[in-house]
């Protein structure tokens, strides 16, 4: 039997109250029909490379490493990256990081999460022994041009999920180049002086071992920006230092 | 941003017969100081802090502005006027979004001229304004837009932009809009919040609410038009003034020259001529018809083959020699780009302009211009004509983004003209209630009539493809293909091209297959939108090297090779309506050396798309046997 026009209408109206665009997948818009986690459809879910083998211990790298074994002094303990970085991600994260589409933000958190949980495994630690996230800090012009710091949003997001202070430890001090461009010597030493601490956050500090703290990041590419970050950090706290990164 | 909201003092107001206080809003007061106390020696303002987020301050300036009884006497003395004011704010402080923090901190402050005279130090000339008008009139700019155009050259400082927009808005050559604007409005349970953007037109559901790094609180952006830049709540969205002198500046010696019947030298033929003759005379009289607001619409029914291109050029020609500005937007950039040498060739002694996503062109200012259709985005009320080809094709058709977009870009005063073979039910509707000027060309330039598709019964390739056994091993037991092999068969025996329309990707491959073993030495090939070679593979059809070519609608505009014969499989799908299958015969018949290409509907179903595409096609035969304008009239005519 079909329903009368006017009852029809009136479900239109109740359905108009109540779902808004949070039943639209958040890449394509395509309506969606089931509850998802992600908040996207089907065909948009299925083209995520997850990392789900790693070979690198250290770093994550779901290859053989080089980067690790070139690296003289790494900082850091582990580092674990969500997803693999290929054309469709970089789509992704240009959306929501040049374009500005910050609807994409809890997509980027729930994603991430895959990451910090790989990490807490790897670990073996519980949840609370995490003391605290900071993040990746953008330059004063960068951050003006863009309005909004992703590493922060991600790791803000990450705290509220999971009761974790979020301090801003780090400023950055260097405008430095993007990281793409450069031979990766170049790259690596570019970035570093790039990160001062910040005096007034690291008072605050809970400085009674042991003291784990995570830094929070979008992208990983040779890990010479974790490093510098994990370098400062650590000559300053009694501190071990982690990544988690969305992507790699 | 935030920006200074202020109000000006009214007995001393001497630029209008108004009484009462004008607001303003600022975003670089020195701009304010020099005109208000150096140029109108007004001995004081009155100004309110802390800045604002430019939507809450847009909208009280507008409400004070528009409500000159309530808030404008100066009866009360000046404190008492203020707290009235900071009243008023506090009442509507949540249609405007001002967060309470904001609120509690609300305080006026009188200034005169000595306490700031020192701030004054800026100079801006007339050569430069006149050279920021130029890129600007008649454009909208986001915040990010503006900077590029007037930092080009004129780069000083990062505030600079600010000098230069509140520049122009002071002096009344530019508008400022947010982004975003609030609108209250009463729904059926409770009084909600309405938000529009004002660069795209997209209403509640486009937008998006978070905390902004720009104002300093809750801001909302809009997720519309954010591929073009990021139009928020407090973005200022720069709108250009045009002015209404620089449209007449004709050029005399060709104005007087140009006959308005003598188009000649254009080689049209009969029907295009006629049609374009009716369009001449709506683009006349509508300049004389007195209108307030609206622009007037004109349609041009032109069916595929008619060379509807070719009668856009004397409609250019008519406005371009009387000093208006055109605009002449189409759905594909290639199309853009194979039109700029047509048209600067017919007219060289015009800027053509250019634009479309990475176009080189961006802020140039020119006579005629030629964009896709999301370019629109930018402009504002500048436009004396514009031009809409393909009316009905994607991105347009049932994009109500690209509809504002484009019904901003032209002037109030200005025209429409739309381009289409197929027109959206909305318009022929309209064409039926006589509400629509428009024209009708029924034949195409070789002037032989339109092929009309023959329906084959046939089964449906879902029914097909669900089948347990192989597609082709049902097709083989069903003999069904029989039909559809025997008429490809015909098609290629008069050497001519097949080209076959399903309407799922999905159906592609195993059709080429099952093809490509009926047809050993034919070269049969598959092109969907996912293609990656697909622009080798029209390029192939194009020059005869493909046989069969088998498609979805992506193809069903723009490609044309002479000798082709159009089968359209599932003809019934309801992915293929009125206009799809209309727009898809009109691939068959198109060049003067073979006007006779046949065009097969192949359904399980006879639907009321495939009965209207039918009727539709017969009837433009009909009008054009009528009209005399038929090769051999009174033969091919269905
Ligand atoms: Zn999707
Ligand atoms: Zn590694
Ligand atoms: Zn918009
Ligand atoms: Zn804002």
């Amino acid at each position: 039997m079909k329903e009368p026009a006017l009852i029809k209408n009136h479900i239109q109206f109740l359905r108009s109250l109540f779902l808004t665009n949070e039943t639209k997948c958040v890449i394509c818009s395509m309506n969606l029909k089931t509850y998802s986690a992600l908040r996207l459809c089907k065909t948009c879910t299925d083209v995520i490379p997850w990392i789900n083998k790693t070979i690198c211990p250290k770093c994550g790298r779901f290859e053989v490493c080089y980067d690790c074994v070139r690296r003289s002094a790494v900082y850091f303990v582990y580092n674990r990256s969500a997803v693999e970085y290929n054309d469709t991600m970089r789509e992704w994260l240009a959306l929501y990081k040049y374009r500005g589409n910050e609807r994409m933000l809890n997509l980027f958190i729930e994603m991430i999460d895959y990451a910090y949980q790989m990490l807490l495994t790897k670990l073996e630690i519980q949840v609370n022994h995490v003391g605290y996230l900071t993040y990746v800090p953008l330059s004063e012009q960068r951050l003006q041009e863009r309005g909004f710091n992703q590493a922060e949003q991600f790791a803000r997001g990450l705290g509220r999920k999971y009761k974790i202070p979020v301090i801003s430890l780090l400023d950055r001090t260097k405008h430095t180049e993007k990281q793409s461009v450069g031979s990766w010597s170049e790259r690596f030493s570019n970035i570093q002086g790039a990160f001062t601490l910040n005096k007034m956050v690291v008072q605050r500090v809970n400085k009674k071992p042991p003291l784990n703290i995570i830094i929070i990041d979008d992208v990983y590419t040779t890990g010479s920006t974790l490093n510098e970050c994990a370098r400062v950090i650590t000559s300053f706290l009694p501190a071990k230092v982690y990544g988690v990164t969305w992507a790699r | 941003m935030k920006v200074i909201l202020y109000a000006v003092h009214p007995k001393i107001h001497h630029i209008a017969e108004q009484v009462g206080w004008r607001w303003y809003i600022s975003l670089n007061m020195k701009v304010d100081y020099q005109y208000w106390f150096k140029k109108m020696k007004l001995p004081y303002i009155v100004l309110l802090h802390p800045p604002l987020p430019l939507g809450a301050a847009l909208t009280y300036c507008k409400v004070f502005n528009s409500n000159h009884d309530a808030y404008t006497r100066m009866s009360q003395n000046l404190k008492q006027v203020q707290l009235k004011w900071i009243q008023f704010m506090y009442q509507h402080r949540k249609k405007v979004r001002l967060n309470e923090k904001v609120y509690k901190q609300l305080y006026f402050e009188t200034i005169q001229p000595y306490q700031v005279l020192g701030e004054i130090d800026f100079q801006i000339t007339t050569s430069i304004e006149r050279k920021w008008m130029h890129s600007i009139q008649g454009r909208g700019l986001l915040q990010s837009e503006f900077i590029q155009v007037i930092q080009s050259e004129d780069y000083m400082n990062d505030s600079w932009w600010t000098l230069a927009a509140q520049y122009l808005y002071i002096t009344g050559k530019v508008q400022i809009n947010s982004g975003i604007t609030v609108c209250a409005q009463q729904s059926l349970l409770q009084q909600k919040q309405e938000y529009i953007c004002n660069r795209c037109g997209s209403g509640q559901d486009a937008m998006y609410e978070n905390k902004c790094l720009y104002c300093g609180q809750d801001c909302i952006y809009c997720e519309k038009c954010i591929t073009m830049g990021k139009s928020r709540y407090c973005t200022p969205l720069i709108q250009g003034i045009k002015k209404a002198s620089l449209q007449t500046a004709l050029q005399p010696s060709v104005h007087s020259s140009y006959k308005v019947n003598d188009f000649s030298h254009w080689n049209l033929s009969e029907p295009q001529t006629e049609a374009v003759r009716s369009a001449l005379t709506f683009l006349r009289e509508s300049t004389q018809i007195n209108r307030i607001d609206e622009p007037l619409c004109y349609l041009i029914w032109a069916v595929t083959g008619a060379g509807k291109t070719e009668m856009i050029f004397p409609l250019i020609e008519h406005e371009i020699t009387l000093g208006r500005q055109v605009m002449l937007a189409t759905p594909r950039k290639d199309v853009v780009l194979e039109l700029q040498p047509r048209l600067q060739k017919a007219f060289p002694h015009l800027q053509v302009v250019t634009l479309y996503g990475g176009s080189t062109q961006k802020w140039e200012e020119g006579d005629l211009f030629i964009a896709t259709t999301h370019q629109l985005i930018r402009f504002w009320q500048k436009f004396d004509l514009v031009i809409i080809d393909e009316l009905d094709a994607f991105p347009y058709h049932n994009n109500a983004m690209l509809q504002y977009a484009a019904k901003k870009a032209c002037k109030k005063q200005g025209r429409y003209l739309f381009l289409s073979a197929t027109p959206p039910s909305q318009l022929i509707k309209e064409i039926k209630r006589d509400r629509l000027p428009h024209v009708k060309v029924p034949v195409r330039y070789h002037r032989n009539p339109l092929p009309v598709p023959q329906r084959v019964s046939f089964p449906s390739l879902t029914h097909l493809l669900k089948s347990e056994q192989s597609f082709l091993g049902d097709f083989n037991r069903l003999r069904k293909e029989k039909v559809l092999i025997h008429r490809i068969k015909d098609t290629l025996n008069r050497s001519g091209i097949c080209f076959i329309f399903l309407p799922k990707i999905k159906y592609i491959s195993p059709i080429v297959q099952f093809l490509s073993s009926k047809f050993k030495h034919v070269n049969v090939q598959g092109v969907s939108s996912i293609d990656k070679e697909r622009e080798q593979k029209v390029q192939a059809f194009r020059k005869r090297e493909i046989h069969i070519l088998i498609t979805t609608t992506i193809l069903e505009r723009g490609v044309t090779v002479p000798n082709t014969d159009v089968y359209i499989m599932d003809a019934d799908s309801n992915l293929f309506d009125e206009a799809a299958l209309v727009q898809m015969a009109g691939r068959a018949g198109r060049s003067a050396q073979y006007p006779n290409g046949k065009v097969y509907f192949f359904s399980k179903e006879k639907t009321k798309h495939q009965v209207e595409a039918i009727k539709q096609i017969k009837e433009m035969n009909a009008l054009a046997d009528k009209k005399g304008y038929l090769k051999n009239a009174g033969e091919g005519v269905n």
